[in-house]
C-alpha cells in the first residue's frame, strides 16, 4: 500500500511461506494420488506417482529452505528495510520458524507417499 | 468513571507531562460530549445497542444459555443411562437428545462463545472504541439469538434432528429421514454459520485495522493473534459446511441427487465437505481458548509470557495443520494405506504446536510466582484434562486401536476430555478473570473454588469411567442397555459425575446472579494485569487512545492508565460529533484515518429477526410467509446500510500530537474494502468447494458425465461469457466516470455517464445468467436426473444468487447517487458493489469454462 514497497499481502505471504508451501504440496500430492487411484488410470500412472511425489517433495522442501535462509540472512519482504528493530526481529523469527515447520512437515508428510504403494 | 488501577498514581495527581499527544486538563464539556455520543439507548430501545461491550455481553450470555440448555439435555441422557433398561425417554427422543446436545454444544455454544468473547475483549485489548462494524456484530448476535432459540424449540415439538451431529447422508436424505427434523438442522445450522462468518469478518478487520497506535504485530496480544487465526479458519472452513448443508437441503427439497448413489451422487461428498470443516472446527474452538489462557497466565504469574514468538508461531502453525487432518477422510475409497499414514502424520504435526503452547505456559508459571486464584485453578484443571485428552487422542490416532474402540464410549470420553478440557475450563477461567472488567464486583473467590472443585472432580468422575465402558464394549448413541454386562456401575458413576458438574455450574450461576452487576464503574484491574483491556473505561471505551510501546503496556508504562484517563493521549473527544475510532495500518499500527461509525438502530435487530424467521418458516415449508420475511429482512438491511458510508465529516481532524487524520477514506486503505475482500475470500472458498464437488463427483461417477455432443453447442457458452465480460466492463466505465464527480457534485459531468453505465451493467449480468441457464436446459439436461445435472445447475443457481445480490446492490448504489450520497470522494458503496461485481463475473467465467470444457477434455 505504500508505493513500491512490499504491501501487506506480500509480507504476510512471506511470513507464512513455509506452511503455504506445505499446504500446496499436501494438496498437490493428495489430489494427484486421489485422482490417479480413484479413476484407475491404467498401471503406468500409479507407478509414476512416487517419483512425481518425490520430485514435488524435493521442490517444496527446497523452497522452504530458501525462505528459511532468507529469513536468517535478514532478507525478504517484511524483514529487509523494516526500520523498527523489534518488528524486524519478530518478522524474521516467525518467518524462519514457519519455514522450519513447513520443511519438517513437507518431508514428514512426503515420506509415506514415496514409501507406500499409492493405490494399495 | 472510577476504576481502581493498581500501582498507578491517580490522574489528578499528575501534571501535564511533556511529550504526550494532548494537554490536560481537557476542555470543559468534552467528556460529557464523548459520553453522550457513545451512550446506550434507554428503555425498550436498549436492545438496539451496538457498543461491543453490551453486544459482547449479550452474546456471551446467550452462548452460556445454550451451554446450560445443552447441558440439561446431557443430564436427561445421563439419567436415562444411569441404570439398565430405564425408560425415562424413548429411543426416538434419545436420538434427538444426543443430536441436539452435540449440535448445540458445537454450533450454539462453543463457536459463538469464543466469538462472543472476541467481540467483547478485542476492542478493549487494542484500545479501540469499538469494532469497525458495530451494526454487523449486533446483527450477527441477534441472528444467532433468534435462530438458535427457534432451533432449540424444535425439540419441544419432537421435530428436532435425530441423526447425530454430523448428519451423514444417505441417512439424512429424504428416503430415510422424510420428516422435517433434518431440515431443521440444515437450515438452522447453515444460517447460524452465516452469523459466525459475519463475526469472523468483523474480527479480522478489527484486529488488523483498529489497534492502539504503536501496537505493531510484534506487540499484538497473543489473544488477538489467536482470534485472527481463528477468524481465518472460519473464513476457510465454514464455507465447506455451508455448501454441504445447502446441497443436502436442495437434494431434500427439490430432488437434486448430490448424495444419491443410484444417480451418480456420493455420500462421501458430504463427508469430505463436512470434515473439511469438522476437523478445523476443533481448533476453531481450541485456539481462542488457548489465546485466553496466554493472556491470563502472565497475570497469574505476574511475569511476561515466555516465548511470545514461539507461541505466535504455534498458533499460525495450528491453523495450517488443522486442515491437514481432514485428509484422512479423503479418498478413503482409493488409497486407504496412504491416506491413513497421511492422517497420522498430520495428527502428530498438529500436536507439536499445541505442545509448544503448553510448555510456554508452564515456563511462564515457573518463571513467576503463581497466585492460586480461581482463574489459575481452572487453567491448571485445563492443563490436566487437556493433556489426558491428548493422550487418549494419540491412542485413537493409532489405527489398530481405533478399530477396537470405534463408535464406543471410549470415543465419547476422549472428545469430552478434549472439548471440556480445551474449551470449557479456559472459558470458566476467563469468566472469573474478566468479570471485574464488566461488573462492579468480581465473582466470589471462595465460591469459585467450590465451582472449580465440583466441575473438576465431576468431569473426571463422569468421563474417566467412560473409557472403561467403551473398552468393555458399550457402543455410543444407545438409549439403554441390558443389565449384567459389567456396564452398570460405570454408567451410574458417570451419571453421578454429570450431576456434580451440574452442581458446579449451578453454583456459578448463583454467584453470577448475586454479584454480577453491569454499571458505569467496574471493579477494575484487580489482578494487576498488564494489557490494555484493564485501562479505565466507560461506554466510550477509553477516555483517550494510548500509544503503546510494549506488550504489557500497563506494566511498562506506569503512568499510562492515569494519562489515558486524563485524556492526554489520542482522540480524547468526538471531533466529528459522532462515534469514531482510529484506523491504523495493519502491520505497524500507525494511524491512518478516523473512521465514523454508525450508532444504534432497529434495523439490525429487526433485520436479524426477519432473517431468522425466513429460515425457520422455510423449514416448516411456509413458503409465502418466508418470502415476505425475506423481503422485510432485505429492506431492513438496506435501511441499515443507508446511513453508513457517511462521506468526510470534515477534511481532517486533530487527534493530538500534531497528527491530523482524514475522516473518510476509500480504496485499499479503508476498513470497508478490507471487509469486502474478506467476504470475497469466503465466497471464493465456497466456490472452490463447489468446484471440488464437481471434480469429486466426476471421479466417483464418470459415467453420468455427458459425451461432448450432449453439451451445449460451442458458441452457446460464449454468449454468457461475453455478457459477463460486458457487465464488468460497464462497471469499470462507471467507476471511471465516478472518479470525475467532485465531492457533493450532484450535477457534475460524469454523474450521468456513471449512472447509465451502472444501470446497463445490471441487465447484462442478469442476461449472462439467463443465457447460461437457457444453454444448459436447451440440451434437455435436468437437475434431478443425475449428479452431473445437479452440480451443473448448482453452478448456474449460485450465479443466479449473485445476480440477484448484484441487482440489489446496483440499484442501491444508483439510489444513493440519485439521493446525492455518492460522488468521486464518497464512493465506498460503489467500491463494494464493484468488487463483488468483478468477483461474480470471474466466478461465472470459471464456471462456464469448467462446465463447457471439462467434459470435452475427459470425454473425448
Ligand atoms: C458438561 C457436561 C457434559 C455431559 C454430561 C455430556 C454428556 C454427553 C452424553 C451423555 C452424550 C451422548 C453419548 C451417546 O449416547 O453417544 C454426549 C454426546 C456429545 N457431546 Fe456431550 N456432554 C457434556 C458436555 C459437552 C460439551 C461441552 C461439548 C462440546 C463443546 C459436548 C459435545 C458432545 C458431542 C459433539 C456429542 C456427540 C453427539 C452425537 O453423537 O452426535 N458435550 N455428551
Amino acid at each position: 500500500m505504500r508505493g513500491a514497497r512490499p504491501g501487506f499481502l506480500t509480507k504476510m505471504l512471506f511470513l507464512n511461506a513455509g506452511l503455504v508451501l506445505w499446504a500446496a504440496h499436501f494438496g498437490f500430492v493428495y489430489g494427484l494420488t486421489g485422482v490417479v487411484c480413484a479413476r484407475g488410470l491404467g498401471t503406468a500412472w500409479p507407478a509414476a506417482v512416487p517419483f512425481v511425489v518425490a520430485f514435488a517433495t524435493v521442490v517444496a522442501a527446497g523452497l522452504s529452505l530458501v525462505v528459511l535462509f532468507a529469513a536468517v540472512l535478514g532478507r525478504g519482504p517484511g524483514i529487509a528495510g523494516e526500520p523498527d528493530p523489534a518488528l524486524r526481529v519478530f518478522w524474521r523469527s516467525v518467518t524462519g520458524g514457519v519455514a522450519v515447520f513447513g520443511f519438517v512437515a513437507i518431508v514428514w508428510s512426503g515420506l509415506p507417499a514415496v514409501l507406500i504403494r499409492p493405490c494399495a | 468513571m472510577t476504576a481502581t488501577v493498581h500501582k498507578t498514581p491517580r490522574a489528578e495527581e499528575r501534571t501535564g507531562p511533556a511529550g504526550l499527544p494532548n494537554p490536560a486538563p481537557r476542555p470543559e464539556g468534552e467528556i460529557e460530549a464523548l459520553k453522550h455520543v457513545w451512550r446506550a439507548p434507554k428503555g425498550l430501545n436498549f436492545i438496539t445497542v451496538v457498543n461491543n461491550t453490551y453486544v459482547g455481553l449479550f452474546y456471551v450470555g446467550t452462548a452460556f444459555l445454550f451451554f446450560i440448555l445443552a447441558g440439561i439435555l446431557a443430564l436427561i441422557m445421563r439419567t436415562q443411562l444411569a441404570v439398565p433398561q430405564a425408560d425415562i425417554v424413548s429411543q426416538g427422543t434419545y436420538n434427538q437428545l444426543f443430536t441436539m446436545h452435540g449440535t448445540m454444544m458445537m454450533f450454539l455454544f462453543a463457536v459463538p462463545a469464543v466469538e462472543a468473547m472476541g467481540v467483547y475483549l478485542l476492542p478493549n485489548m487494542q484500545a479501540a472504541r469499538d469494532l469497525p462494524f458495530p451494526r454487523l456484530s449486533a446483527y450477527a448476535f441477534w441472528a444467532y439469538f433468534f435462530g438458535g432459540l427457534a432451533f432449540f424449540c424444535s425439540l419441544l415439538f419432537q421435530v428436532a434432528p435425530d441423526t447425530g451431529w454430523f448428519m451423514y447422508p444417505p441417512l439424512t436424505g429424504t428416503k430415510y429421514s422424510p420428516g422435517i427434523n433434518a431440515d431443521f438442522w440444515l437450515l438452522g445450522i447453515g444460517f447460524i454459520e452465516i452469523s459466525a462468518i459475519a463475526g469472523a469478518i468483523e474480527i479480522i478487520v478489527g484486529v488488523l485495522k483498529t489497534r492502539a497506535p504503536g501496537m505493531s504485530l510484534d506487540k499484538l496480544p497473543v489473544y488477538a493473534w489467536a482470534m485472527l487465526v481463528f477468524a481465518a479458519l472460519i473464513v476457510f472452513a465454514f464455507p465447506a459446511v455451508i455448501l454441504c448443508t445447502l446441497l443436502l437441503e436442495i437434494e431434500r427439497a427439490f430432488g437434486w441427487p448430490f448424495f444419491i448413489a443410484e444417480k451418480g451422487g456420493s455420500a462421501m461428498l458430504w463427508q469430505h465437505l463436512f470434515w473439511f470443516f469438522g476437523h478445523p472446527e476443533v481448533y476453531i474452538i481450541f485456539l481462542p481458548a488457548a489465546g485466553m489462557v496466554s493472556m491470563m497466565v502472565p497475570t497469574i504469574a505476574q511475569t511476561p509470557l515466555v516465548g511470545y514468538r514461539l507461541v505466535v508461531l504455534a498458533i499460525v502453525a495450528t491453523g495450517f495443520f488443522s486442515f491437514g487432518v481432514w485428509v484422512h477422510h479423503m479418498f478413503a475409497t482409493g488409497i486407504p494405506q496412504l491416506s491413513l499414514s497421511f492422517f497420522s502424520a498430520a495428527s502428530m504435526a498438529v500436536s507439536v504446536p499445541s505442545g509448544i503452547q503448553v510448555f510456554a505456559w508452564i515456563a511462564t508459571i515457573a518463571n513467576g510466582r503463581l497466585q492460586l486464584t480461581t482463574p489459575a485453578l481452572f487453567i491448571l484443571g485445563f492443563l490436566f484434562i487437556f493433556t489426558l485428552g491428548g493422550l487418549t487422542g494419540v491412542m485413537v490416532g493409532m489405527v489398530p486401536f481405533d478399530w477396537q474402540v470405534h463408535d464406543t464410549y471410549f470415543v465419547v470420553a476422549h472428545f469430552h476430555y478434549v472439548l471440556i478440557g480445551g474449551m470449557v475450563f479456559p472459558l470458566f477461567a476467563a469468566f472469573y478473570y474478566w468479570t471485574p472488567l464488566a461488573s462492579r464486583k468480581p465473582l466470589s473467590e471462595k465460591l469459585g473454588r467450590w465451582v472449580f472443585g465440583l466441575m473438576f472432580v465431576g468431569m473426571n468422575v463422569t468421563f474417566f469411567p467412560m473409557h472403561l465402558t467403551g473398552l468393555i464394549g458399550m457402543p455410543r448413541r444407545v438409549y439403554t442397555y441390558p443389565a449384567g454386562l459389567g456396564w452398570d456401575w460405570l454408567n451410574m458413576t458417570s451419571t453421578i459425575g454429570a450431576f456434580m458438574i451440574a452442581a458446579g455450574v449451578a453454583l456459578f450461576l448463583f454467584d453470577l446472579v448475586r454479584r454480577f452487576r453491569i454499571t458505569e464503574d467496574n471493579a477494575g484491574n484487580i489482578w494487576n494485569a498488564g494489557t490494555l483491556e484493564w485501562l479505565p473505561s466507560g461506554d466510550y471505551a477509553n477516555r483517550s487512545i494510548p500509544r503503546v510501546t510494549s506488550r504489557e503496556p500497563l506494566w511498562d508504562q506506569p503512568h499510562l492508565a492515569a494519562d489515558v484517563e486524563a485524556g492526554r493521549y489520542y482522540l480524547p473527544n468526538a471531533p466529528t460529533g459522532g462515534r469514531e475510532t482510529i484506523v491504523t495500518s495493519p502491520i505497524t499500527a500507525e494511524p491512518q484515518y478516523v473512521v465514523q461509525m454508525p450508532g444504534p438502530s432497529w434495523a439490525t435487530v429487526l433485520g436479524a429477526f426477519f432473517t431468522a424467521a425466513f429460515f425457520i418458516l422455510l423449514t416448516v415449508k411456509l413458503v409465502i410467509p418466508a418470502i415476505v420475511c425475506a423481503v422485510i429482512a432485505v429492506g431492513m438491511v438496506i435501511w441499515w446500510l443507508w446511513d453508513t458510508d457517511p462521506g468526510p465529516a470534515q477534511a481532517t481532524v486533530d487527534i493530538g500530537g500534531g497528527i491530523r487524520l482524514p475522516t473518510y477514506v476509500t480504496g485499499p486503505m479503508s476498513h470497508s474494502w478490507w471487509a469486502m475482500v474478506v467476504l470475497l475470500m469466503v465466497a471464493g472458498t465456497l466456490y472452490a468447494c463447489l468446484l471440488f464437488s464437481y471434480l469429486f463427483l466426476w471421479t466417483v461417477s464418470p459415467d453420468v458425465w455427458p459425451k461432448p455432443d450432449a453439451l451445449p453447442e460451442l458458441p452457446w457458452p460464449l454468449l454468457p461469457a461475453v455478457l459477463y465480460a460486458a457487465s464488468s466492463l460497464a462497471v469499470v466505465l462507471a467507476s471511471r466516470s465516478l472518479r470525475r464527480v467532485p465531492a457533493g457534485g450532484a450535477g457534475a459531468a460524469g454523474v450521468w455517464p456513471m449512472r447509465i453505465a451502472l444501470a446497463a451493467a445490471i441487465p447484462l449480468v442478469v442476461a449472462a445468467v439467463a443465457t447460461d441457464l437457457a444453454a444448459q436446459s436447451g440440451t434437455g439436461l435436468q437437475p434431478t436426473e443425475s449428479a452431473y445435472g445437479a452440480v451443473v445447475y448448482m453452478f448456474v443457481s449460485l450465479q443466479g444468487f449473485y445476480a440477484v445480490v448484484l441487482v440489489l446492490m446496483g440499484v442501491f448504489t444508483l439510489a444513493r447517487s440519485l439521493a446525492g450520497k455518492l460522488d468521486g470522494v464518497r464512493r465506498g458503496t460503489f467500491d463494494n458493489t464493484m468488487l463483488l461485481w468483478h468477483f461474480a463475473v470471474v466466478q461465472g467465467l470459471v464456471g462456464l469454462a469448467v462446465t463447457a470444457l471439462f467434459p470435452r477434455l475427459v470425454g473425448g
